[in-house]
């Protein structure tokens, strides 16, 4: 039984240390997958997908839509996790993960506002309702963006890591509180009439619930590959920083010595 | 269909945006490493002297 | 009792500092009745106009004037390394959070005294007689928002925009107590008991949530 871990914390630094090196190593390969998945995506999405009746060519839109918001709440969920992480275990990884993970949510969350918003418009008629899923999505945003303003406004010596971990614990905790007092706001008003659309998810036919099954995968590898090159960097970072920081001390200690002697 | 162009160019816009600042930030840490690098191996040769 | 000695130590310690010197209090006081002010500019002000935009402006005006006293409350303890003194103390960091968060509490609802009639002055907003039941809510929803606006004070407070800052986290996480408050009045006014009720549960749902996370997790922000 010598490869079980004889503790949570030889686990966790095994898992950072092992998994780590190993997903960067693959990491190119991720990244050429998830091109060729990504050209397949939209092969399928131009060339082979039927028009849908209604709606037409916006509802191509949907393609890209949905899959976004699907990474942008994945990745606000991982910063739950790595936050949680953080403040149990310490270690660096899960800080620099929980700030990629927030960086790269975040970007996918103003692609999901953005291709909504320009899918509204020509079927709703307008770019924004205030829907309950558009609110919560937009505060969202806001939340998150939040939570990377204040790792960039850090005070310089203030433990950052832990305080961003808190605020990625309670932004996300209110998520679900917002969503039901934003739910609960609009059903009190009269609906507006824009809203009459079908449910995506439901009667979809085969065809484009083929499409979106392999848009999502390929949304999936472009995240992964996107959130492990910004750990690594974050990671070699920090490694070039301490190697510098090595290479002062040392050489002013040389020099001193040498002015003594 | 211009919305529909239009949302597949701003995917795409973003998208690509995000991969430039990606490498941009890989060319800074290359260089510093290389830098550091040049650093290490001229401390080594200073010491063989 | 003897438990939240410290919490009640530190309540009346700010309350002490804070009759000393009201400009802070009378400041806010003042801010937030210009956000009432300005709300009335926001649309043609008939009376029917009015009563809609009205508790929208008594609840932004709360929020606002909020965000800059819990900057300031906090800021407070900053300064002198008063903070480093209460770090110190061998009391433990739940016991600072619940009496600053207390004494926000406090301060909210004292500014709330005059803004509430004045906003129903200026707004001509008619609750057909059920104060009590809007006093409590607005309890309620005050308790919350001084448990996050506490909280956050002492997370922007690590920062170098601290004043820039809480609003941009504190506004987004408070819009189920924003929303609480202005549905909920608006429910009472119209005489709808259940929805009242629905939106109080809500937000003492919100409080006894974010009030517990706050306190166990405001000893992890606040050290050094």
């Amino acid at each position: 039984m010598r490869w079980l871990p004889r503790s949570w914390r030889q686990f966790w630094s095994t898992l950072d240390g092992r998994l780590y090196h190993f997903l960067v190593d693959v990491r190119p390969w991720i990244g050429w997958f998830a091109v060729g998945t990504m050209v397949f995506t939209f092969g399928l999405v131009f060339w082979w997908v039927p028009l849908e009746a209604v709606q037409g060519y916006p509802q191509k839109i949907f393609y890209i839509h949905v899959p976004s918001a699907w990474l942008a709440y994945t990745a606000f969920g991982l910063v739950f996790v790595a936050s949680i992480l953080y403040l149990w275990q310490r270690s660096r990884l899960w800080d620099i993960f929980a700030r990629c993970a927030a960086e790269i949510g975040f970007l996918f969350t103003t692609l999901t506002l953005v291709t909504g918003m320009l899918w509204g418009r020509p079927i709703w008629g307008a770019f924004w309702t205030w829907d309950a899923r558009l609110t919560t999505t937009l505060i969202l945003w806001f939340i998150y963006g939040g939570y990377l303003l204040l790792r960039a406004f850090a005070r310089p010596g203030a433990d950052i890591g832990r305080i961003a971990a808190v605020v990625g614990i309670i932004g996300f905790l209110d998520v679900p509180i917002i969503h039901m007092s934003v739910l609960w706001w609009r059903t009190l008003h009269p609906a507006p009439v824009v809203m009459i659309l079908d449910d995506p998810g439901g009667g979809l036919p085969t065809s484009m619930l083929v499409t979106l099954l392999v848009s999502l995968s390929s949304f999936t590898l472009v995240f992964v590959y996107l959130l492990i090159q910004r750990v690594w960097q974050e990671r070699t970072a920090e490694n070039l920083d301490l190697l510098e920081t090595l290479l002062d001390r040392t050489d002013r200690a040389a020099r001193t010595k040498g002015r003594i002697s | 269909m211009t919305w529909y162009l239009f949302a597949y160019v701003a995917f795409w816009a973003a998208l690509f945006g995000y991969l430039l600042g990606l490498s941009s930030r890989q060319a800074r840490l290359n260089r510093r490493a290389a830098e550091l690098t040049g650093r290490l191996i001229a401390r080594a040769g200073g010491r063989d002297t | 009792m003897s438990t939240f000695a410290p919490a009640l130590a530190i309540l009346a310690k700010d309350v002490r500092l804070e009759l000393r010197r009201v400009e802070s209090l009378a400041t806010m006081t003042v801010f937030a009745g210009l956000v009432i002010l300005i709300f009335a500019f926001v649309g043609d002000p008939t009376p029917a106009d009015l009563a809609r935009v009205g508790p929208g402006a008594l609840w932004a005006s709360i929020l606002f004037a909020g965000a800059l006293g819990f900057e300031r409350w906090f800021a407070e303890e900053e300064r002198n390394a008063a903070l480093h003194g209460l770090l110190l103390a061998p009391v433990d960091r739940e016991m600072l959070f619940l009496g600053k968060w207390a004494g926000g509490t406090l301060f909210l609802l004292a500014l709330e005294a005059l803004l509430v009639p004045a906003a129903a002055t200026l707004y001509r907003l008619d609750l057909g007689g059920r104060w009590a039941a809007f006093a409590a809510l607005l309890i309620v929803v005050t308790i919350g928002y001084a448990a996050l606006g506490t909280f956050f004070a002492a997370v922007a407070a690590r920062t170098t925009a601290s004043q820039l800052l809480l609003p941009v986290l504190l506004f987004p996480l408070s819009v189920p107590l924003l929303l609480a408050g202005i549905e909920g009045g608006q429910a009472l006014a119209a005489g709808e008991a259940g929805d009242y009720r629905d939106w109080l549960g809500l937000a003492l749902a919100f409080d006894v949530l974010f009030g517990t996370v706050c306190t166990m997790a405001f000893g992890t922000v606040i050290e050094e």
